[in-house]
């Protein structure tokens, strides 16, 4: 590598960015170019020249202004349910929120209540006369069903009274 | 061992531990190690003293609101910086004085190095003028440089972090980072010489 060489990859030599080898022969160059060893001195310099901007210091009373700084700024969360909690420790607002439950929970149910009723409603003007009529059938059958399994029920009772009697002899 | 337990002897995380269990001093002695040094890191990139106890102070709110959910995955001090980093980028971007991403790298680049060596024996005007006179030049120099190569500076000479801690705060790799302090060490290089000239 000549000077130029030498000379370009200085910053990088200097931040420890060059592979072993290629460190080691810049070593072995600078050991008996002055020139090059005056360029590593003037790349030293400049770096060392920045002590000149020293540290500044902060506010003194950094450590109080946070806490208020912090307590002015809260979570969204803590927004939310911080009055929340503050207002249930509050033993005179339990009326408000008994009774503020009372309109969620009966107006939920009215509600639902309404909404099934509309919707029977909206079935029964979609269907046609024929899907009624059926729909009644239906209903005729399953209650058929029922009477049919009681009957099953008492001929099973029937079928014990004569059962026992063998038993017997 | 897992990763986190290899922090766990680390003395910033244990107060940081300390705090998470309610004690408030701790907190307050993580600020005092560090509240200077993330102004300082601030006041470096911001270039206003206004902005950067904004930036501090942001910092460890932003600490003391994550502190519930902390896990030593990280040095504290990485951590810490890293999250300052965030807010001065945002702070940049926000005043669109120049907009960056720490991997997009701006060009800034000097053209070659001047051939003439100075004589670095004798004292030079430069060193003669007062200290307040010489931090005003060298932080020109500083400001002048693309702020991804500014902050790889700042981090690593002023606040002395590793170039794994610093690859780390600016979410790149190391080599990235030695890449960034190159051609910084190369730009102060010619401007310094430039104004050590002008004097």
């Amino acid at each position: 590598m000549d000077c130029k060489n030498i000379q370009d990859q200085m910053p990088v030599f200097l931040t420890g960015g060059l592979s072993e080898q290629d460190s080691a022969l810049i070593q072995e160059h600078l050991m008996r170019c002055e020139a090059c060893q005056k360029e590593l001195e003037v790349y030293k310099l400049s770096w060392n020249s920045l002590k000149d901007w020293e540290d500044e210091e902060p506010d003194p009373a950094y450590i109080a202004r946070f806490w208020n700084r912090l307590a002015q700024k809260k979570t969204w969360h803590e927004q939310l349910i911080g009055p929340l909690v503050t207002a249930w420790a509050d033993k005179r607002l339990v009326p408000v929120f008994v009774s503020l439950f009372l309109i969620v929970f009966v107006g939920s149910a009215t509600m639902r209540y309404a909404w099934q009723v509309h919707q029977e409603e909206a079935l029964v003007t979609a269907l046609s006369a024929e899907e009624i009529d059926f729909i009644q059938n239906i209903e005729l059958v399953e209650q058929l069903e029922v009477l049919e399994d009681m009957d099953m029920f008492e001929d099973m009772d029937v079928l014990k009274e004569f059962a026992v009697p063998e038993a017997k002899t | 061992m897992n990763e986190s337990n290899s922090y766990a002897s680390d003395p910033d995380v244990l107060l940081m531990l300390e705090f998470q269990r309610g004690d408030r001093a701790s907190f307050e002695n993580l600020m005092r190690k560090y509240y200077k040094r993330i102004f300082n890191f601030a006041l470096r990139m911001l270039r206003s003293r206004e902005a950067a106890e904004d930036i501090a102070q942001e910092t460890f709110i932003r600490v003391y609101q994550a502190a519930r959910a902390y896990q030593p995955k990280a040095s504290f001090r990485t951590w810490l910086y890293t999250i300052s980093k965030n807010l001065i980028l945002n702070e940049l971007n926000k005043n669109k004085r120049f907009s960056f991403s720490v991997n997009e790298e701006q060009d800034g680049e000097e053209g070659p190095v001047p051939r003439q060596f100075e004589d670095t024996q004798t004292p030079s005007p430069f060193e003669a003028l007062s200290s307040a006179e010489r931090a005003q030049k060298v932080r020109a120099v500083i400001e002048s440089l693309p702020p991804p190569q500014r902050m790889a500076v700042v981090l690593y000479r002023f606040e002395r972090l590793s170039y794994e801690e610093v690859s780390e705060a600016m979410g790149t790799s190391v080599s990235a980072v030695k890449s960034l302090l190159s051609r910084a060490r190369k730009n102060l290089r010619v401007r310094l010489t430039r104004i050590r000239k002008e004097i």
